[in-house]
């Protein structure tokens, strides 16, 4: 990604303000890739992702009037992202996919070597996941919301966010442990 | 045994995903950029487009339509009048207009007088009274209906007389007497026609209840001819159509007498 040297990301933001263009076209080349890896994990797939970031980037040009300098540009940007992904998600609320219990066993004892999986590994399983879970999983482990602010915006309980999470948890995991045995086998082979 | 931790495993997807980067589709910046694009293409919207195309070809047909209406009376009552015009000769308005204030001038004078020459007058007037009358009712069967017509016809007769005996009498200015009395005849026809155009509009009598009736209204003060542009039969409350007329094409359900 190439970047003009000569203007900070304050720079872009001030001219975003102004609504001049060629500095909209720069904010986004220059966040727009961080902003995609964010969307995917809301996604199910890239399609949809890149829907979620065209519309995040119009509400960020839309909206940067209101954006008061408190807390990082990107943060901001990236705060933008993930309530897009999330209007999208319960604009298109699928029936959700209840994975049936006995699909998560119990992990086995052996830790994992994550330095093995990759971010598009972990990705994969993160998007495989139904979309309730990986809604709350992304929301929780990933953007540090709270049980409180997750069942408030989603609309659902406390409690249907903390058990969705723990069965977020157990799924990946086992996805995770599969994988590690793939790869354990691929390298033994 | 080493049971990995909640937290452990949470923050170990944290930190996979703290710094990702997924580069976007190469048109994804065209996307955007068209829809930040304000859509100033279309300065009116197509429904305005078409609302306006529909309220002209109305203002037009309703123009063209009261004008040849307007045009058809005129050539008529200018028919009518014809006849009574020609015998006397001069029949001008400023003629009329003329003679007009002399008589009224002369009526308080002429007192005595008025009384003795009264019943020839009323002869006179009395023949005036058809003149006046014949052509009224001529137009009234030639149906061109409506009010106006006929309050035009009416007005147009009461000058008719004066003209005669304008024209007879000026000399010695006893018009007057025959003057009060043919507008009192001319007053006649433009009851009657009253009595008629009150019958045709007793639905406004009755106020605006509905759709249809707001419809009818709003016709009645546009359109002035007997088959209205458009009217709804209002008496039950689902207004339906019973008459349109747009020049030629014409729909009615009532039965003209």
């Amino acid at each position: 990604m190439i970047l003009t040297q000569s203007y900070t990301i304050t720079d872009l933001m001030e001219g975003c303000k102004a609504g001049n263009r060629k500095m909209q076209e720069l904010l986004y080349k220059q966040t727009a890739s961080k902003m995609l890896a964010v969307c995917m994990r809301y996604a199910r797939d890239r399609m949809e992702a890149e829907d979620v970031l065209q519309q995040g980037y119009i509400k960020v040009f839309q909206k940067i009037g209101t954006y008061q300098g408190d807390g990082s540009f990107e943060g901001w940007i990236r705060r933008i992202m993930v309530n897009s992904a999330i209007e999208s998600y319960r604009k298109n609320l699928r029936t959700l996919n209840v994975v049936p219990i006995e699909d998560a066993y119990e992990q086995p004892s052996q830790g994992f070597n994550f330095s093995r999986l990759g971010m598009q590994d972990l990705l994969g399983l993160i998007q495989k996941l139904s979309d309730g879970y990986r809604m709350v999983f992304n929301m929780y482990i990933i953007e540090g919301y709270s049980h409180k602010e997750i069942a408030d915006t989603l609309g659902i309980s406390e409690g249907a966010s903390k058990s969705q999470l723990s069965r977020a948890r157990a799924i990946l995991r086992d996805e995770i442990i599969k994988m590690e045995g793939i790869n354990y086998a691929s390298h033994a082979g | 045994m080493h049971h990995m931790q909640d937290k452990e495993f949470d923050q170990l997807f944290k930190d996979k995903f703290e710094d990702a980067q997924i580069e976007p589709s190469a048109n994804l910046w065209a996307n955007i950029e068209a829809e930040l694009a304000p859509k100033r293409k279309r300065a009116f919207p197509v429904y305005w487009m078409a609302a306006a195309v529909a309220l002209i070809t109305l203002t037009a047909a309703l123009l063209v339509f009261n004008k040849e209406e307007g045009g058809q009376l005129q050539g008529r009552t200018a028919d009518v009048i014809k006849p009574a015009v020609s015998t006397e000769e001069k029949g001008t308005d400023t003629l009329v207009d003329q003679v007009k204030p002399i008589a009224q001038d002369k009526a308080p004078v002429e007192e005595g007088v008025l009384v003795s020459t009264s019943p020839a007058k009323s002869s006179l007037v009395a023949e005036d009274k058809k003149a006046a009358q014949a052509p009224e009712q001529k137009s009234l069967k030639n149906n061109l209906g409506g009010m106006q017509p006929n309050q035009v016809i009416a007005h147009l007769n009461t000058k008719e007389p004066i003209v005669k005996e304008s024209a007879a009498e000026l000399p010695k200015a006893k018009v007057d007497p025959a003057d009060v009395i043919v507008m009192a005849s001319a007053d006649v026809p433009v009851v009657t026609g009253d009595a008629i155009i009150n019958e045709n509009d007793v639905a406004d009598k009755r106020g605006i209840r509905n759709m249809g009736d707001l419809i009818n209204f709003v016709v009645e003060k546009v359109d002035k001819r007997e088959d209205k542009l458009i009217r709804f039969d209002t008496d039950d409350d689902n207004s339906s159509l019973i008459g349109i007329n747009i020049g030629m094409i014409k729909f009615s359900k009532k039965k003209h007498k």
